[in-house]
């Protein structure tokens, strides 16, 4: 497996439990984006050295040292972010935390995310994606030109990723697995 | 560096994602995302994107992020991938009529969930459309309650899907439908001024010169004049129905027959045994260059065998060096006669 199959199938779909993660240890709630970002930055640079045994553990793990990390680093460090650094221990329920839905379920979803956008974006989006049209195709049937579709799309396919990655379907193998990795990891490092 | 965290050195990550779709939808507008795409494939096709990449892993992240949700997305229309059996063509055109409604019986599951996501969307950008294919063309739509039509050459169907009522019009031509199931919302078909009610999921209806033709693969297609008083005709799964000035005839249709009928659906036509005038008539529907059988004993020459819809010239061909026809090209029309005068 390649660390880019590894990366898409072994971590995208714990984003939601990541963000969560983020959101209970960091106050501000503004920084959660970017500290994602480079989360993933460093579990993929430790994973193209070598790919780890229990992906969920690696993730929390960094997570928590970027946590630290910023505390430490932070010139005004104020008593509550303190007395949070002594409990920033990755909760075995916040791990098995992440939303596990059907494929049925992910579907609709996936239209409910649509519906919360513009109506043009969501036209755009629905006929390349669903209906299969190609830009081009979806532009002339439209007639608008061929960089507003490819914009609405950037829009459309951002709005997605964040609800998408989100959330875990059934059929994600790590959706089922528990939060016992996260144990051995700890025990053996 | 904007974020007040101090995170390495990486742009702020909501200008990375960014970054990221746009590299995205910038290739799938290239045509360039396969579904086996590798980044690596993709840094091959553009040098910018190689450099983009290189410069930090939450460039590549970011785009491996977008480009899950993208493929995930492909979820939305993997129903539309339960293909059933295929479906059937006569010649003809214009001038019957009639409505179809269609109580999906056996609906699948997965479309049955489809129906109630369906509702949600009502109201959304599919509905009310008019879909339509160019002559050879060939589509694919998919309404938002999960039901899916496909459009032969020179169709034109126009949908109007609410939370109340499902229904769809053919103006011209051909068309293959799965319904989703929903006993709540009646799906009606009009063609011309007929009525024809259809109880099932898979069958194909087109618009004749005289009336209509339904083909069932699946369930039971209710077929009801709208202005005569004409019994109700059921149509069950491997039956065909033709209608004519208010008359029905129903016969069944083997297996093999059906999927020769519907091979249009795969881009071909396939015929056995099938008089070479018939067979030119179902080239044409296809194609701007007409095949024009010059005498009935050329007319009367029975072929076989699975040809593409849209190459009559290799078509024409065959015939000329398989069969020793005369064939001869012209602008518009090529002319078939039986043998070299």
């Amino acid at each position: 497996m390649s660390v880019d199959d590894w990366f898409m199938n072994e971590i995208l779909p714990l984003e939601g439990a990541l963000i969560r993660f983020l959101r209970a240890n960091w106050r501000n709630g503004g920084d959660v984006e970017d500290f994602r970002q480079e989360v993933y930055a460093r579990v993929y640079a430790a994973a193209s050295r070598q790919l780890p045994d229990y992906p969920k553990a690696l993730l929390f793990t960094t997570a928590r040292n970027l946590l630290i990390d910023q505390v430490r680093r932070s010139k005004i460090v104020s008593i509550e972010t303190v007395m949070d650094l002594d409990t920033l221990n990755v909760s075995r329920d916040e791990a098995s935390m992440q939303q596990v839905i059907t494929a049925r379920e992910e579907i609709r979803m996936l239209e409910a995310e649509l519906e919360k956008l513009p109506r043009r974006t969501r036209e755009i989006f629905l006929l390349r994606k669903v209906d299969g049209l190609s830009q081009r195709e979806t532009a002339k049937r439209l007639r608008v030109s061929e960089p507003t579709v490819e914009r609405h799309l950037r829009k459309g396919i951002l709005h997605l990723a964040n609800a998408l990655n989100r959330t875990t379907s059934r059929r994600d193998e790590t959706a089922q697995r528990t939060a016992g990795e996260m144990k051995r990891f700890e025990d053996e490092n | 560096m904007k974020t007040k965290t101090d995170l390495s050195h990486t742009a702020p990550a909501a200008d990375v994602d960014r970054e990221a779709a746009g590299w995205l939808t910038r290739f799938d507008g290239a045509g360039c995302l396969a579904v086996r795409t590798s980044v690596e494939d993709l840094c091959r096709e553009d040098a910018a994107f190689a450099t983009w990449i290189g410069e930090s892993f939450a460039h590549r992240t970011a785009f491996l992020r977008v480009l899950a949700a993208w493929q995930r997305a492909d979820r939305l229309s993997a129903f539309t991938d339960i293909r059933p059996a295929p479906r059937q063509v006569i010649p003809g055109v214009a001038k019957l009529a009639a409505a179809v409604a269609l109580f999906a019986v056996a609906g699948l599951s997965v479309l049955a969930v489809m129906n109630r996501t369906g509702e949600e969307m009502a109201g959304s950008a599919l509905v009310a459309q008019t879909f339509e294919t160019e002559l050879g063309g060939q589509e694919t739509v998919t309404l938002p309650d999960g039901s899916v039509i496909e459009l032969n050459t020179d169709t034109v169907i126009r949908a109007d899907v609410t939370n109340e009522h499902r229904h769809v019009e053919l103006l011209r031509g051909e068309a293959y439908f799965e319904i989703a199931h929903d006993p709540s919302r009646p799906f009606t078909i009009a063609v011309g001024d007929e009525t024809v009610t259809v109880l099932g999921t898979k069958f194909s209806v087109q618009k004749l010169e005289t009336g209509i033709e339904v083909m069932v693969t699946e369930g039971r297609v209710q077929i009801e004049e709208r202005a005569a008083e004409v019994p109700l005709t059921f149509v069950a799964g491997g039956q065909r129905a033709l209608t004519s000035a208010g008359s029905v005839l129903v016969e069944k249709q083997d297996v093999a027959e059906t999927q020769r009928e519907m091979s249009w659906r795969t881009g071909r036509l396939d015929f056995a045994d099938t008089p070479l005038s018939k067979v030119a008539a179902e080239f044409n529907r296809y194609n701007e260059t007409k095949l024009v059988i010059a005498d009935d004993a050329a007319a009367q020459i029975a072929i076989g065998g699975s040809f593409k819809s849209n190459n009559v010239d290799a078509f024409a061909r065959l015939l000329r060096d398989g069969l020793g026809m005369e064939v001869v090209w012209h602008a518009e029309e090529i002319r078939v006669h039986s043998s070299p005068q």
